[in-house]
């Protein structure tokens, strides 16, 4: 689904896309699709295979790992970029708890998006590193 | 964009829409800088990093265009109490509601290890007590005073606004919602649940970070303790603790702690009358303020405040001020910058409409004398009761009171810093007096070298000319100045300062036309403006810190039940919190910058004089 108003301008309020252009949102804005998802609803299920990588746009999931609920992601945040990296089944479940609005990264894509788009590569790097650290404040 | 929530603090109407009172705010730190909390949960004024730097939150100058962070219910009617956690700058907003009761402790950790960057960390802990509360985030940052734009970037684990020139994240677990340019969030707590807020500044690159709850609770401990053992060095165990024990802990939160300077208070251009003109930047540090300061921090136990603020204070009349023949400045910025050039803020409305907005001083070149006593003065109280001066920084000082000697008797514009001409102040003669004789005590009292002669000689023509000139014999009284016969409360100061005696009989006349014609059931103006006017548009109220100076004049002159009754009057004006504004206005109301340092430390300086004097 194509994003609607000003994609441009949803788009360059996420974290990850804070270091690109306008004309580069357009471009990503017209390149990526655009999926709405209604609360309580699952995106992904652990161990479902060949999903995509998301960015979530607007709204707030659930990550659940064997039926626990370990934490949630909010706008700017991104999930399934693990599994799309190692050719791997999804490692969690994923829960809408606000509607969700996101963008959707096919799994055959996502290689020659990211070095397409280098600075969005380095801030997805930022936030893998962030929650290492979140896991072990301890490790630098 | 998201308005700011209100309950039941407005509900009578006695303020304009979206203007808190000025005394319906708290205030935290971290000797950096502070914000202004409001009992409503809104944080209206905060400058990051320093206190004198641009507001990012400044709507208590612009309900609309000045910025603000509010934490609150969600939904109206609800009801705020406001306390202090107890011996703490912690500041703790509780809401009531027929639904539940929720409360957001509100610091700013102190960060002491030197040489380290400091994360200037803004954390807002919201604890859910009794029933479910559902409560309403709003951040609509405004930064450079209003005037520049930023963006929002949303993250993992919260947002970063960046602006031209400062990058905030505000960080936490929970889905947060772009509200224009700013963010809500919406949330709800049970019981024993909490949800905590971390503002901080950031470079631009920064990512976002969680902080766990035992991170956050331990920060809230490490703050709690931090202010604990602070206070615990105080030796005060007079009456009324609890006041100067407040007095003291807000003047450390004024304290910029890399240098030791303490600002004159926090926030520019709070009026001291709404609709009116006189609304000054206090965000500077004062020369003058410093024997007060000295002598407070001194007389509570704080020798290591007092020595860091000489400090401060002895390498200003060290340093040679380019283009003045001056020894001093008036005011210098908080690193001793002398550069304090005021300009208008013609965007921002001002406090309930009082424009204009200023920042800046323009007061920093006026020529005032008073400042060399109050200079003096302090050195002459560190040498006694703090370390011994050292030899470099006496020979500096031989050079202000040599100048002092050929400068004294000149017109200036006065300890008031008036704009409407120069005259030839009795004030600033009287500490010209205090300077000379305070370093005359140190020369013999420490046998340094001196040109005693010439400086017992300068002392004597200083005192004889005030008794000539400064003393109106119809009047009975010792006057503003030398050509008009109104009274003036900086007249208080004469023994205080030891310039007459307590009980001397042209003090006890003088101390009675300031009772009749100053001071207004218990609370004392400086002067009369319309019989004196100070070349400034706008009425005043009464000035705080002269009510506890006249506390102090009237418990030395022995009228201790009088002396008692008005301190205790003055003590009901603070706020619920036992912060004072500059100023009060007619029905009680704080006015002016706020909180002021002069005031506490006036308060400080009264309560030891009569707790000791009662005995």
């Amino acid at each position: 689904m194509p994003m609607v108003g000003d994609p441009a301008a949803r788009l360059g309020r996420l974290g990850i896309f804070a270091d690109l252009t306008e004309a580069e949102l357009l471009a990503i804005a017209a390149e990526l699709d655009e999926q709405t998802f209604p609360e309580g609803v699952w995106v992904l299920r652990q161990g479902e295979p060949g999903i995509a990588l998301y960015i979530i746009v607007d709204g707030e999931v659930g990550v659940v790992i064997d039926d626990e609920e370990r934490t949630t992601l909010t706008t700017g945040s991104f999930f399934g970029e693990v599994s799309v990296l190692l050719d791997e089944p999804a490692t969690a479940d994923i829960v809408v708890r606000r509607p969700l609005r996101c963008l959707a990264i096919a799994p055959e894509r996502a290689e020659a998006f990211l070095l397409a788009h280098p600075r969005v590569m380095y801030r997805m790097f930022q936030t893998e590193a962030r929650r290492l650290r979140t896991v072990d404040p301890k490790r630098d | 964009m998201g308005g700011r929530a209100v309950g039941g603090a407005e509900a009578d109407g006695s303020v304009l829409p979206g203007y808190l009172p000025i005394a319906e705010h708290g205030i935290i730190g971290d000797l950096h800088t502070v914000a202004l909390v409001g009992t409503d949960g809104s944080i209206d004024w905060y400058c990051c990093p320093a206190f004198d730097s641009p507001s990012v939150f400044g709507a208590i100058l612009d309900r609309t265009r000045g910025g603000f962070y509010q934490i609150a219910p969600a939904a109206a009617p609800w009801t705020t109490k406001q306390l202090y956690f107890p011996d703490t700058n912690v500041l703790i907003t509780r809401y009531l509601t027929a639904g539940g009761v929720g409360e957001v402790q509100d610091f700013m950790p102190v960060e002491r290890v030197r040489g380290r960057l400091h994360h200037h960390r803004l954390i807002r802990r919201v604890l859910g007590v009794r029933g479910q509360m559902r409560l309403a985030l709003t951040i609509q940052p405004r930064f450079n005073y209003g005037r520049d734009d930023h963006q929002a970037f949303f993250y993992e684990n919260g947002v970063i606004f960046r602006s031209p020139g400062i990058s905030l994240a505000l960080q936490t677990p929970l889905a947060l919602q772009p509200d224009g340019p700013g963010v809500r969030c919406d949330f709800t707590l049970d019981p024993g649940q909490s949800a905590t807020f971390v503002l901080e500044q950031v470079p631009e690159t920064y990512i976002p970070r969680r902080y766990s709850e035992e991170e956050t609770r331990e920060a809230f401990e490490n703050t709690v303790d931090y202010w604990r053992g602070w206070l615990a060095q105080s030796r005060y165990r007079g009456r009324w603790r609890e006041m100067v024990h407040r007095s003291a802990l807000t003047l450390k939160l004024l304290t910029y702690s890399p240098t030791g300077a303490i600002v004159a208070a926090p926030t520019t251009s709070l009026p001291e009358a709404i609709g009116g003109g006189r609304n000054w930047d206090y965000r500077y540090t004062w020369i003058r303020d410093a024997a007060f300061s000295v002598y407070a921090l001194l007389r509570l136990g704080f020798t290591e405040e007092a020595a860091a603020f000489m400090d401060w204070l002895t390498r200003r009349f060290q340093e040679p001020r380019p283009g003045s023949s001056d020894p001093l400045q008036v005011l210098y910025d908080i690193r001793g910058g002398f550069d304090l050039k005021e300009q208008t803020l013609p965007h921002l409305e001002g406090y309930r409409g009082s424009a204009p907005v200023r920042i800046g001083n323009e007061a920093a070149g006026q020529l005032q004398l008073d400042i060399y006593g109050e200079l003096i003065d302090s050195v002459y109280l560190h040498d006694k009761y703090g370390a011994p001066i050292d030899h470099d920084a006496w020979s500096d000082l031989c050079t202000v009171i040599d100048w002092i000697a050929t400068h004294w008797d000149q017109a200036d514009e006065g300890v008031w810093e008036v704009r409407g001409g120069r005259h030839r102040f009795t004030y600033s003669r009287l500490m010209s007096w205090v300077a000379v004789e305070r370093a005359i005590r140190v020369a013999i009292r420490r046998g340094l070298p001196a040109d005693l002669a010439r400086w017992q000689s300068t002392r004597d023509a200083i005192y004889r000319q005030i008794m000539a000139k400064g003393w109106h014999p119809e009047r009975r009284a010792f006057v503003q100045h030398y050509d008009t016969d109104v009274l003036d409360a900086s007249i208080l100061l004469m023994p205080l300062v030891k310039f007459v005696a307590p009980a001397d009989r042209r003090w006890l006349t003088t101390l009675d036309a300031i009772s009749r014609e100053l001071v207004s059931d218990s609370l004392v103006y400086r002067y009369n403006v319309e019989a004196s006017p100070d070349g400034l548009e706008g009425d005043e109220g009464t000035f705080s810190m002269c009510t506890f100076w006249y506390v102090e004049a009237l418990a030395r002159a022995g009228r201790l039940d009088e002396a008692r009754l008005v301190f205790e009057k003055m003590l009901t004006y603070a706020n619920h919190l036992g912060l004072f504004s500059e100023e009060i206005g007619l029905t009680g109301e704080a006015l002016g910058n706020f909180p002021q340092a002069f005031t506490h430390l006036a308060l400080i300086s009264a309560a030891y004089c009569l707790d000791r004097h009662l005995g």
